[in-house]
């Protein structure tokens, strides 16, 4: 009794997303703990972008799309973050016009739909940082595919290689999006900064 | 400001998801999981016969269900069922899953050396926490102080474990504890019938259906129980004297039979739920099985209204009721006794996200009123010291949400 206990699967923590994924292929259930792992960054990202109604089906869309594609999965990357995040990501984009209905009430009123859906303090709101309309409407103004590089790093806290891989482009793509989304928001907010600072954060 | 730094701040005020809010997505991952286990999706069924291992029965039911469709519920945390979306979720499939994360989260066997931490809350009139540390060889008990400060490390006191003279108890020597439950079957049938038989594990007693003398109290005068010399920590010098303390009676009551009475299939629900509560560490495989054989005991329901334990933390309830004919001396005719009748209802207590078990409460209702009691858990972990949590920081005290323990509309 008591070998078998001493042969248990290796602890969670010790055990990389890939190898996780890759057992889960043949033991469906361990891929539970992925979710236990990232979910909740998952789901505070999505909240961000297009608020608490539908940050719940989206983080579980998400987690149902990934466990029915796992036995595709690259086992050579060990984080299976940026994975997840891409599968986010093309969620996200299928409520487009809801994330960008928000960006245009936040620019013209000041009054922020997505920050209200979990935050009851709309006075606050009204009085808090004067930048805030200025970069909502910048936001609205990127094409897609530059506001999920740019929100990607800015707000998941994703390297460039990382959003790479979520994303499925080029390096150089990451970067000139990233050039380009930066360059308006400078912009939006009057452009008082110098030239503009490499921001690579590689995480890796 | 550099405009990364004011893209962060903006909605930077987002908060965590609880709990509750991941627990819906958590559900669906797991059924879809249990459904391509059994419908057999090409790897799955591939492994299924390399492994060469069956599948419980209970996975089986779990897919049944959610196939075929059960109670709908909406879980704790979400408000309904917003997008038509509604999970198959019932007790089969709730303790299927319970029994999936019971063997994927072992807790270690202890050394003599290491300590099982429990922090428990007992409820009745009202609500105390009864944090606990004992020592792997059970040789030493530790507890702080009666009533300590929120916020702050207590007082500790050491005290002898509490044993029963005359019969094997496990439930306070900790690697006795797990070695007795490793040689339990697995097979949860043959599981719940040997909990269910053997005096070592079966810890809830029918009473006799017949009119019997009144009991007398154990100790009818004085102190009950016998002197013992206890280590304490003086609060104002922090040196450590010795304090004589009276033991309680003895645990459990000393009138326990040596062969116990057949149990219906509601004191097997029952003795279950008391195993899992009184013997925290035991074999993941064990454990498993335990809830398996909760599933195998008919007339258990999943509670659609979200419940929160003493803890204030919403919970995947499943219930259980049973009557119990008892006699009392009937005052009017003295010599006679009354049949009396009381319905008890105990709900069982399982986190919403992992189904790890809680704790459980129980309504006591014989007619008149209805009294409420409760064992639910906050943590357990296999420490190296007493007085501290899993990670190794201080225990420190903590103050409980108000509690009525009877839940609204039921």
């Amino acid at each position: 009794m008591f070998a078998s206990i001493g042969n248990a699967a290796p602890s969670a923590a010790a055990t990389d997303d890939a190898t996780l994924i890759a057992r889960s292929v043949a033991e469906p259930e361990i891929f539970a703990q992925l979710y236990d792992r990232y979910a909740a960054d998952l789901h505070r990202y999505v909240l961000r972008r297009l608020g608490a109604e539908m940050a719940e089906d989206v983080v579980g869309e998400t987690f149902l799309i990934a466990f029915r594609q796992r036995d595709r999965y690259d086992t050579g990357r060990p984080h299976a973050r940026p994975w997840l995040y891409g599968i986010a990501a093309n969620l996200i984009g299928k409520h487009r016009r809801t994330e960008l209905r928000a960006y245009r009430a936040l620019a013209r009123t000041g009054v922020d739909p997505v920050a209200e859906s979990w935050s009851d303090r709309v006075d606050g709101q009204v009085t808090a940082a004067a930048s805030r309309a200025p970069l909502a409407a910048a936001l609205r103004s990127l094409s897609d595919g530059d506001r999920h590089v740019l929100l990607l790093i800015a707000w998941a806290d994703l390297s460039y290689d990382e959003v790479a891989t979520a994303l499925g482009i080029p390096l150089g793509t990451v970067r000139s999006r990233l050039n380009r989304a930066r360059k308006k928001m400078r912009a939006a907010l009057g452009d008082n900064n110098p030239a503009l600072t490499s921001e690579e954060t590689d995480h890796g | 400001m550099d405009d990364l730094t004011a893209l962060r701040e903006l909605r930077s005020d987002a908060p965590t998801a609880e709990t509750g809010q991941l627990a819906r997505g958590r559900w669906k991952l797991m059924a879809a999981a249990v459904s391509e286990e059994e419908s057999g999706s090409a790897p799955a069924r591939q492994n299924r016969l390399l492994r060469g291992r069956l599948r419980s029965t209970a996975l089986a039911a779990v897919t049944a269900a959610a196939v075929t469709g059960g109670v709908l519920v909406a879980l704790p945390g979400s408000s309904g069922d917003p997008g038509g979306i509604g999970e198959p979720q019932t007790v089969a499939t709730v303790l299927a899953a319970a029994a999936i994360t019971a063997e994927e989260s072992p807790l270690p066997r202890p050394t003599a050396d290491q300590w099982v931490f429990h922090d428990v809350v007992a409820c009745d009139a009202g609500c105390g926490i009864n944090p606990q540390w004992v020592k792997g060889d059970g040789s030493l008990w530790v507890v702080p102080e009666k009533t300590p400060v929120p916020g702050k490390k207590p007082v500790l006191e050491q005290r002898p474990t509490p044993r029963h003279a005359t019969f094997d108890d496990i439930r306070f020597e900790p690697i006795k504890t797990y070695d007795a439950f490793a040689q339990l079957p697995t097979d949860p049938k043959a599981l719940l019938k040997k909990v269910s038989t053997d005096p070592r594990f079966v810890l809830v007693h029918p009473i006799p259906d017949q009119p019997r003398p009144p009991v007398l109290p154990i100790a009818p005068s004085g102190r009950p129980g016998k002197p013992v010399k206890i280590e304490v920590r003086d609060p104002r010098t922090g040196k450590l004297v010795t304090r004589t303390v009276w033991t309680s009676r003895s645990v459990p009551p000393a009138s326990r039979p040596v062969t116990p009475a057949p149990l219906t299939p509601e004191l097997q629900y029952q003795n279950i739920l008391a195993l899992m509560q009184q013997a925290p560490v035991i074999p993941p495989k064990v454990n498993a099985a335990l809830f398996k054989a909760l599933a195998l005991i008919p007339g258990t329901k999943l509670v659609k209204t979200p419940m929160k334990d003493a803890f204030g933390r919403p919970s995947t309830t499943i219930s259980a009721t049973r009557d119990s004919t008892g006699w009392l001396p009937d005052r009017n005719s003295p010599g006679k006794f009354k049949k009396v009748v009381t319905h008890f209802t105990t709900y069982l207590f399982l986190d919403p996200r992992t189904y790890v078990f809680r704790g459980y409460r129980t309504l006591i209702d014989d007619g008149r009123s209805i009294v409420p009691e409760e064992r639910t858990r906050k943590a357990t972990a296999v420490v190296d010291s007493p007085g501290t949590v899993e990670g190794g920081a201080d225990w420190v005290g903590y103050k409980l949400p108000k509690w009525d323990g009877i839940p609204a509309p039921r």
